[in-house]
């Protein structure tokens, strides 16, 4: 396998990572019984397992997309990122039970395309 | 009951406001992030990054940021469908974009200022939609006199 394929790979499982992260952050969030106060967040941040793994989550996606960093250059590590987007909206769709609707969806398609021309060089 | 007209809105601006800060904390944090790492020889060894970047006050500062973002993100997702929020922190690549043009004078070229519009556009989009899905909570069962008669019967085994 080339390094290219191999980082895209890497790219895109550091998203998929941080799309789980972010669905435990959410399921945490309705879940916390102590109130929104920062102390309550963190009381539940130490005691809830949803909030864990998501912090979990966070950490192995940060060294995942530092790898991939290593291996591509920004111009194609950063629109490849932009598919967490669509993972998010895919998780929040299907397990969250969510209403997406039309408007969400082409709003994420015009930022998977503002995002590519934005970082890929002309 | 379907939250009153007022109580909405109140949800609304809470969102809204902790977004936009959620947004402000995001670029914050890499510029700090990238201040803290920049200067470190390119054959430093991990280790060494590791330790240059430790001993700079600004690094401390990101780390606090970072802190502060988590907590602020709760008390977002509370509020709001994740898939509103999410895709509308994409605002921070703009914010990344202009600040780099504005402090560090990188070159806006005209297909960068399309993609902003592009993002811009999206995120318009996404802030038209309802910030949280509706979910009726189940009513709680009242039972008649009656039927409470016959419960009571059925739970009773003489």
């Amino acid at each position: 396998m080339s390094q290219y394929t191999f980082g895209i790979i890497l790219a895109v499982t550091a998203m998929l990572l941080e799309a789980i992260g972010q669905y435990c952050f959410k399921i945490s969030a309705d879940r916390n019984e102590h109130g929104s106060h920062p102390l309550g967040v963190l009381r539940s941040a130490l005691t809830h397992h949803w909030m864990l793994t998501g912090v979990f989550c966070f950490l192995a996606d940060a060294a995942l997309w530092t790898l991939a960093l290593k291996r591509l250059p920004l111009s194609i590590v950063f629109p490849v990122g932009s598919i967490c987007f669509v993972f998010v909206a895919i998780l929040s769709r299907v397990i969250l039970k969510e209403k997406l609707g039309t408007p969400r969806w082409v709003g994420i398609g015009l930022i998977l395309a503002g995002v590519a021309l934005v970082m890929v060089p002309a | 009951m379907i939250p009153s007209f007022h109580d909405q809105q109140l949800g609304r601006r809470k969102v809204y406001m902790g977004l936009a800060l959620a947004i402000l904390l995001c670029s914050t944090s890499q510029v700090c992030w990238k201040y803290a790492t920049s200067g470190i020889a390119n054959d430093a060894t991990a280790i060494q990054v590791l330790l240059a970047t430790c001993s700079r006050p600004i690094f401390w500062v990101a780390c606090g940021l970072y802190i502060w973002q988590f907590f602020n993100w709760m008390v977002v997702l509370k509020h709001a469908d994740l898939s509103f929020a999410q895709p509308i922190t994409a605002v921070s690549y703009v914010a990344v974009g202009l600040s780099a043009w504005l402090i560090f004078k990188e070159p806006m070229p005209p297909q960068k200022i399309a993609g902003i519009s592009l993002i811009l556009l999206g995120v318009y989009f996404i802030s038209r939609t309802p910030h949280k899905t509706y979910r009726p909570k189940p009513a709680p069962v009242v039972l008649e006199p009656a039927e409470q008669l016959l419960v009571g019967a059925a739970e009773d085994p003489r």
